[in-house]
Order: structure tokens, then sequence, then C-alpha cells
């Protein structure tokens, strides 16, 4: 899992998110040119899933897409966080 | 970054779309260019800035549709054709172009022409143009030999034009 990715699963939490709203709550740290295509990889990787917005009646143009974190994700996310912690750790406080 | 529920009456990225939906799969469609074009068409601020970064997305977005693509062409063609038969083939293309090189441009840069040669061997024999269309004959010949015996199931699913040969 990359930095951005664990960004990104940080930045959704429990709820589903666009991704314009991922990039503008991120502040400047995801950048728009590349949230589709690291939000792609991670739904291929399992880590969020993905669906089309309800579109109201008569709507033109095309659906934006909700993204969510999933089970499996959110697993991965934590034993992340805590195997970063433990590299933060000096071998002291390691013990 | 602003973004609104309000579509612009005429929509952006409508070629982008039609194109993209031709070119790539539905699932590389669906998640890497559709939600970049919906931003696109729902980016209300006039800001010409806001607005070239929104056709950014969407350029990456193409450019990483592409990638996807041509990646997953690459690995189903590998998985459906032994690569020891496109190894052979391609020796069969190289060995054909340098020939064709040979024939046409002289067997080294003195003026010696292949043609010469082999009226000088062969008083009225084969021109080269002959030669060249001769050869070409051949490896279309060849090439459908190959794939008719490629194609009769020989043995197993591993079967290369080295083991056809052998």
């Amino acid at each position: 899992m990359s930095a951005t990715e664990a960004l990104l699963l940080d930045l959704m939490g429990d709820g589903e998110r666009f991704g314009l709203e991922l990039v503008s709550t991120s502040g400047g740290r995801v950048k728009r040119g590349s949230v589709y295509v690291t939000l792609a990889r991670m739904e291929a990787k399992g880590f969020v899933e993905s669906r089309q917005e309800e579109r109201a009646p008569g709507a033109i143009g095309l659906p934006r897409r909700l993204y969510k974190t999933t089970a499996y994700g959110a697993t991965v996310r934590q034993a992340y966080q805590s195997l970063q912690q433990a590299i933060s750790l000096r071998p002291a406080e390691a013990r | 970054m602003k973004a609104s529920a309000d579509r612009q009456p005429a929509l952006r990225g409508r070629w982008m779309a039609a194109a993209s939906r031709l070119l790539f799969s539905p699932e590389s469609f669906a998640l890497l260019v559709e939600p970049a074009i919906a931003d696109l068409q729902l980016e209300s601020s006039g800001r010409l800035a806001e607005r070239m970064d929104a056709y950014r997305t969407v350029w990456i977005g193409m450019a990483a549709a592409c990638d996807d693509g041509v990646a997953r062409r690459a690995r189903a063609f590998v998985r459906e054709h032994d690569l020891v038969t496109l190894t052979a083939l391609v020796l069969l293309h190289a060995a054909h172009s340098t020939w064709m090189v040979v024939l046409l441009l002289g067997l080294d840069g003195r003026g010696r022409h292949l043609g010469k040669v082999i009226a000088a061997t062969w008083g009225g024999g084969p021109t080269p143009g002959f030669l060249a269309a001769a050869s070409v004959l051949a490896l279309y010949a060849g090439r459908a030999i190959v794939t008719r015996l490629l194609s009769k199931g020989v043995p197993s699913p591993g079967t290369s034009i080295v083991r056809v040969v052998e």
C-alpha cells in the first residue's frame, strides 16, 4: 500500500466519497490528475469499491462515481498503520 | 475546484467520452475516464486554469486506460499464443526483411548488386524483381502452412513452429 492509497482510505473513512471530494479534503496532498488512476488501482486491489451516483430523472451528462472502503481495505489500512508505528519506534522503545 | 450540481447546457467532453467508449474496455472507461469527464462537465468555475486542470485529468485517465488496455491485450496474447511460435515467426520475418534489403540495395556499398551477381552466375536467370516476388510468396505460403498445422490442433496447446519443424 502506497502512502497516497493510505491517505485516500483515511479520507474516505466509513462513508462514500466522490473523487473530487477526496482531492479537496486532502489539502493538496492528493492531486486531481492522479486521483482516479489511484482509485482504480485500489479497486483492483480490493481496497475500495465504487458505484455510479444515482441520477435525477432528466439529468444530462455522465454520472460521477462514489467510492467506499471495503472491509479488506480497512483491515489492510489498520495493519499498515500498525506497521508504520512499529517502524517509527526506536529499538529501545520497541522492546 | 468548484463543482456544481447544475450541469452546463453545452456538455464538455462529449467527443472524448464517445471516443473513449469505442477505444477502451468498459471497465477502464468506467473507472478511469468516465468520472474525470463527469467532473469536467460539473466544473462550473469560469476559470481557465480549473478547466484546463479538469481536461488534464481526463487526458491522464485516457492515457492510463490506454496503458491498461495494451497491458491486458499483451497478457491475453501471451496467454493464448506460444512464445516460441511468435519468436520463430519474428525471426522468419527478420530473415525475409534482410533478404529483401540485400536483394534491393546490393551486397555491399560498391555496387555489387545481387541481380548482377545472379546474372553473371546464371546468365538469363531470374531477375531481382522476380526473386523478391517469389520470396514474398514463399513467406506467405510458409505462414499459411504453419497456421494450418497449428489450427489442426497438433498435439498440445504448447505447439510451436520449432516443434512442428522437428
